[in-house]
C-alpha cells in the first residue's frame, strides 16, 4: 500500500470532528434532562468547546495552511488543499462560528433541552469543509451528506413547533431527492470517464480533463450526467427553478439555523460549483446556456417574490435566492475576475446576512418570535443601536457603498461584462434596483412607523449574540471601506483554480 | 433463440384473451342490478358488518431501537473493505478501524445516556 | 454477461419510478421509501458501471451510499414519527401552514 496520507492538511476538519465528539460526550454526561437553567448551565461548556473548535480551525486554516501557500493533494487525490479551498473554508467557518454564537440566545429562549444543536453544527461544518476540499466524487458525496443530514435535524429541532417539523421534512425529502439525482449524474459521468477517458476514476480533475479534451459534443449520457450533477448543486444553492423549498424551510427553521443555512450552505455550494464546473468545463459540457437561463430566472424570481412578503425571514429567504443568482453570474463569467468576485461575494453576503438575522434573534424572546414587518414597527426609534445594525445589514445587502455588498456586486458585474455577458449584467442591475424596495421595508417599519399596541419590553442583551453581531457589522464596514486587501486575497485564491 | 420462447407468448396471449372474453360476456349477458349502498360494504358471510373501521394503532415502542439497530448494523458494512485488505493495511488499518469504532461507541454512549434504549 | 446498456436502462427506470413516487405519493413513509428506491437505482448503476470498467471506485461509492441512505432514512423516520405525535397525520396534505 503506497498512498500518501498527509493528516496535517486535514487538521481543521479533524478539530471540528473531535469537538463534535467531545460535545456529544459532554451532552451525554453533563446536561440533565429538562429545560435549561439560566445559571451554571453545562451548555455553556459545550458552547465554549464548539466556538473554540471553530475558532482554532479558522485560525489554523489562515495561519498554517494559508501561509504555506502551495496547492497540495493528498489521500490518493481525495483531498485537495489549495488557496481556493482555504478561502471558502474561512468563509464557512466565519459564518458557522457566528451562527453558533447566535444559536446560544435561541437555545435559551426556547429552553431546548439538549446541547445537540452545537454538535450538529460542528458536524455539518466539518462536512462543508470536506466538500470544499473534495478532489473526488466520492469525497464530494460524503461531504455533501455529512453537511446535509445534520442540517435536516437542525431544521426540525423545535420538536413541538409545527412549522419547524414541516421545514425539516420538506428539506429532507427534497434534499434527498436532489442528492439521488446528483448521484445518478455522478454514475453517468463515471461511466463517461471510464469509457472515453481511458482511466476509470472518479477524480474531478481527471474527469474535467477528459471532458475538455473530448472532440465534438459529449455523448447523450454524459450530458445527462453533467446536467443531473449541476441540478443537485443548484438545489443546494437554491437557484430557481429549484428554489421551491427555500422560503418554507427558511421560515420554519429556528432563526439561527436559517442564518447558518443561508450563509454556510450557499458558500459551500458556490465553492463546489466553481470547482466542478468552473473554467472551460461548463462550456465544454454544453451547459452554459442553461446556467445563463437559471441565473436570469433566479435573479428575477428571488427579487420579485421578495417584494410581496410580510415575513422578514421569508423576505430574507427570497433575497438569498436572488443573491444565489448573482453568484451564478460570477460563475458564468468563468474568468479569474469572476471567480474572485464570487469568493468576495460569499464573504460579504455572509457577514451582512448574519447581522440581519442577529437582529431578529435579539428582538425575539420566549413565546414571541419577531418575524413580521409589523412586529418591527417603531423598534428602530426606540432602540437606535438595533436600528443601526439593521440599516448597515440592509444597505450592504442592497449593495450601497461604503458597505461590503457594493464591492461584491461591482466585482461580479465587472467580470461579467468583461466576459461578454452584457445582457445578463443589465438584468442583474435592474433586479438590484428592485431589491432596494424590499430591503428598505424593514427600515421604514423600524424608523418611520409607530408601534402597534403595548410597547415591547426592552430585549435583554445577550453578550454572545452581541459579540457575533458586532463582528459581523465591523466586518461589513471594513470589507466596504478597505476592500482592496480582501479582493487581492480572493484574486490570489482563484489562481489555484487556473486550468 | 427467441423462437424457443414462442409457446410462452402463445400461452400468455391465449390466457389473457380467454379472460377478456369471459369478462366481456359476463357484462354483456349477465343481469344488471341497480346500485345499492350495501354493495359498497365488505362482504361478511351475509351478516351485517361487525367492525366498521379495522384500522387500529399498534404501539411501536421499539421503533427507536429498530432505527438505531439499522444504523449501527449498516455501519458494519464499512468493516468489509478493511477485512479484505487486512494484511496489506497492517497496523495503520487497525488504528484507523479503532478510531472508527470508538466514534461509533461514542454514539452508542450518547444514545444510552439519553435513555433511547429503554422501552 | 448482461450488457451495460440494459443495466443502466433498468437503473434509469427504477430512478424514474422512485422520482414519481416522491412527487406523487401523499404518505410520507411511502415518500421515504421512494427515495430509498432512487438511491438503490443509483447503486445498481454504480455497480454495473464499475463491473463493466473493472474498477473498484464504483464499489466503494456503493458502500458509502448504503450507509448514508440508512442514516438519511433514520433521520427521516425520526422526524416523521415526531410529526405524527404532533399532528396525528403523516400525509403531505397536512402541510401548508406557510404560504407565499
Amino acid at each position: 500500500m503506497n498512498i500518501d496520507l498527509d493528516f496535517s492538511l486535514m487538521i481543521p476538519e479533524l478539530i471540528l470532528a473531535g469537538a463534535a465528539v467531545l460535545v456529544l460526550l459532554l451532552d451525554a454526561f453533563l446536561v440533565p434532562p429538562g429545560p435549561s437553567q439560566d445559571e451554571g448551565d453545562p451548555r455553556d461548556i459545550t458552547l465554549a468547546v464548539s466556538v473554540l473548535g471553530m475558532a482554532i480551525a479558522a485560525i489554523w486554516t489562515i495561519t498554517v495552511l494559508w501561509a504555506d501557500g502551495t496547492s497540495r493533494v493528498s489521500f490518493g487525490g481525495l483531498f485537495v488543499v489549495d488557496a481556493f479551498a482555504l478561502f471558502f473554508k474561512e468563509v464557512v467557518l466565519i459564518g458557522a462560528g457566528l451562527s453558533l454564537l447566535l444559536s446560544d440566545a435561541w437555545l435559551r429562549h426556547h429552553r431546548v433541552p439538549s446541547a445537540a444543536p452545537h454538535c450538529l453544527m460542528l458536524l455539518a461544518t466539518a462536512g462543508m469543509l470536506y466538500m470544499i476540499s473534495a478532489g473526488d466524487l466520492v469525497m464530494l458525496f460524503l461531504g455533501l451528506e455529512v453537511m446535509s443530514i445534520p442540517i435536516y435535524c437542525l431544521a426540525a429541532s423545535l420538536r413541538w413547533d409545527d412549522r419547524s417539523i414541516e421545514a425539516g421534512i420538506k428539506y429532507l425529502v427534497l434534499g434527498s431527492f436532489a442528492t439521488a439525482l446528483m448521484l445518478f449524474g455522478m454514475a453517468l459521468i463515471y461511466a463517461f470517464q471510464g469509457f472515453e477517458g481511458g482511466v476509470a476514476t472518479m477524480s474531478i480533475a481527471a474527469i474535467q480533463e477528459t471532458i475538455v479534451l473530448h472532440d465534438g459534443p459529449l455523448p447523450g449520457y454524459a450530458f445527462a450526467g453533467g446536467l443531473l450533477m449541476l441540478i443537485g448543486m443548484l438545489f443546494k444553492i437554491s437557484a430557481a427553478p429549484f428554489h421551491m423549498w427555500t422560503p418554507d424551510v427558511y421560515e420554519g427553521s429556528p432563526t439561527p439555523v436559517t442564518a447558518y443555512m443561508s450563509v454556510a450552505v450557499k458558500a459551500t455550494a458556490a465553492a463546489v460549483i466553481l470547482r466542478v464546473f468552473g473554467g472551460p468545463v461548463l462550456e465544454a459540457m454544453g451547459l452554459e446556456g442553461l446556467l445563463w437561463g437559471v441565473a436570469a430566472l433566479t435573479m428575477i424570481v428571488g427579487n420579485v417574490m421578495a417584494l410581496t412578503q410580510d415575513n422578514v425571514k421569508r423576505m430574507l429567504a427570497y433575497s438569498s435566492i436572488a443573491h444565489g443568482g448573482y453568484i451564478l453570474v460570477g460563475v458564468l463569467a468563468a474568468s479569474p475576475d469572476g471567480q474572485a468576485g464570487v469568493l468576495y461575494y460569499t464573504l460579504a453576503y455572509t457577514v451582512g446576512n448574519i447581522a440581519a438575522f442577529g437582529v431578529l434573534v435579539h428582538l425575539s424572546r420566549q413565546g414571541h418570535e419577531v418575524e413580521t414587518f409589523d412586529q418591527l414597527r417603531g423598534l428602530g426609534t426606540r432602540f437606535p443601536l438595533v436600528g443601526l445594525v439593521m440599516t448597515i445589514a440592509m444597505l450592504s445587502l442592497i449593495g450601497i457603498p461604503p458597505f461590503a455588498g457594493f464591492f461584491a456586486k461591482f466585482a461580479i458585474f465587472k467580470a461579467a461584462i468583461g466576459s461578454g455577458f452584457v445582457g445578463l449584467t443589465i438584468l442583474a442591475l435592474l433586479t438590484s434596483a428592485i431589491s432596494v424596495a424590499y430591503y428598505l421595508r424593514p427600515l421604514v417599519a423600524m424608523f418611520m412607523t409607530e408601534e402597534i399596541g403595548a410597547p415591547a419590553p426592552r430585549p435583554e442583551l445577550q453578550p454572545r449574540l452581541a459579540l457575533a453581531v458586532a463582528i459581523a457589522v465591523i466586518a461589513t464596514v471594513v470589507l466596504g471601506v478597505m476592500p482592496d486587501r480582501y479582493l487581492d486575497w480572493a484574486a490570489a485564491s482563484v489562481i489555484a483554480l487556473a486550468w | 433463440m427467441t423462437l424457443q420462447y414462442l409457446p410462452v407468448l402463445l400461452v400468455v396471449i391465449g390466457a389473457s384473451g380467454f379472460m377478456a372474453v369471459m369478462l366481456l360476456l359476463n357484462s354483456w349477458l349477465g343481469p344488471k342490478p341497480r346500485h345499492a349502498p350495501v354493495m359498497d360494504t365488505p362482504f361478511e358471510c351475509g351478516s351485517p358488518m361487525l367492525q366498521t373501521d379495522n384500522r387500529r394503532r399498534t404501539a411501536v415502542k421499539y421503533y427507536l431501537v429498530a432505527l438505531l439497530f439499522v444504523m449501527f448494523d449498516l455501519e458494519t458494512v464499512l468493516l468489509y473493505p478493511w477485512a479484505v485488505m487486512y494484511r496489506e493495511l497492517g497496523l495503520f488499518g487497525l488504528v484507523e478501524l479503532l478510531v472508527f469504532l470508538v466514534s461509533l461507541v461514542v454514539g452508542l454512549t450518547y444514545v444510552w445516556r439519553k435513555g433511547a434504549l429503554e422501552w | 454477461m448482461i450488457p451495460i446498456e440494459q443495466l443502466l436502462a433498468l437503473a434509469f427506470v427504477l430512478l424514474g419510478i422512485g422520482a414519481c413516487g416522491v412527487l406523487v405519493r401523499r404518505n410520507l413513509l411511502v415518500v421515504l421509501m421512494s427515495i430509498e428506491l432512487m438511491l438503490n437505482a443509483t447503486n445498481l448503476a454504480f455497480v454495473s458501471i464499475a463491473r463493466a470498467l473493472g474498477d473498484t471506485a464504483g464499489h466503494v461509492m456503493v458502500l458509502m451510499i448504503f450507509v448514508v441512505a440508512a442514516v438519511e432514512v433514520a433521520v427521516g423516520m425520526a422526524i416523521v414519527v415526531n410529526m405524527f405525535r404532533q399532528r396525528d397525520s403523516i400525509s403531505v396534505d397536512s402541510f401548508g401552514t406557510m404560504k407565499g
